[in-house]
């Protein structure tokens, strides 16, 4: 299990009203928990990428992109940083029982292009182990 | 020894009143231009403080970095020196740990 400070795979969200907090935080924390308790810490997975920051764009009151899916899959060699956004729109979180089925197949759809264009740069990472670690993760987020 | 106190806080609060007013000057104009208020909250989703946009363009990203696996919320959107005001509101009455303006907590709890 890694520290939350030091985990390899974080979620961030950037949500777009109270009313999309309301219905996703509780979902959000509990998937950040199992994430960090199945993948390893930063440097477990080669070194040459530090983190993969997944971060959720939640549509809601204030502010909604109107998009869904993975996008802005992108590698910053030089800082040992990958990035993947998560578009959300209402209809996933308003009907409280697709949110999390919807939040575990995207991350791992996103996980996945990152391991494809880590690949693809030719930048080293454990990609089997990190897809099993990360399958442990959803396992456990949708059976809790 | 209290004097000198007190004049180091007038002089503490003069300087951010001083910065506010060159921000206002230098294109973080305090004017009818749309902003947005957020809440920031660290990956456990503790709150940690009350905040405005400084970009204009409302659907702009927050990035990775500046989420740094926690959360951001946008809260409430308008004109800039209004936002500014409920921001100030805020911040005087249920500041965050991360809020470290010099009016914030002045009127906890009001």
């Amino acid at each position: 299990m890694s520290d939350p400070e030091t985990a390899f795979v974080t979620l961030g969200a950037d949500v777009g009203g109270k009313d999309a907090h309301c219905a996703t935080q509780a979902h959000i924390l509990a998937f950040r928990r199992v994430l960090a308790a199945a993948c390893r810490a930063r440097g477990s997975y080669g070194t040459r990428i530090r983190e993969i920051a997944l971060v959720l764009r939640i549509d809601g009151s204030v502010q909604a992109w109107m998009k869904r899916g993975v996008e802005d899959v992108a590698l910053q060699k030089r800082n040992a940083f990958a990035t993947a956004d998560i578009y959300i729109p209402a209809d996933v979180w308003s009907d409280g029982s697709d949110f999390r089925r919807f939040l575990a197949s995207q991350a791992t759809l996103a996980i996945g292009q990152v391991i494809e264009l880590a690949r693809s740069k030719g930048v080293a990472l454990s990609s089997d182990i990190l897809r099993r670690d990360v399958a442990i993760a959803v396992d456990d987020f949708l059976e809790a | 020894v209290e004097r000198i106190v007190e004049v180091a806080r007038v002089g503490e609060e003069g300087a951010h009143v001083a910065r506010a007013l060159e921000e206002a000057a230098h294109g973080n104009k305090v004017d009818g231009r749309l902003a947005t208020l957020y809440e920031k909250y660290d990956k456990e989703g503790n709150f940690l403080k009350h905040g405005i946009t400084r970009h204009e363009n409302p659907a702009k990203r927050y990035t990775a970095k500046e989420i740094d696996g926690g959360t951001v919320v946008r809260t409430d959107r308008g004109p800039r020196t209004e936002r500014i005001k409920k921001e100030r509101d805020l911040v005087e009455r249920r500041p965050g740990p991360d809020n470290h303006d010099p009016w914030a907590g002045k009127r906890l709890g009001e």
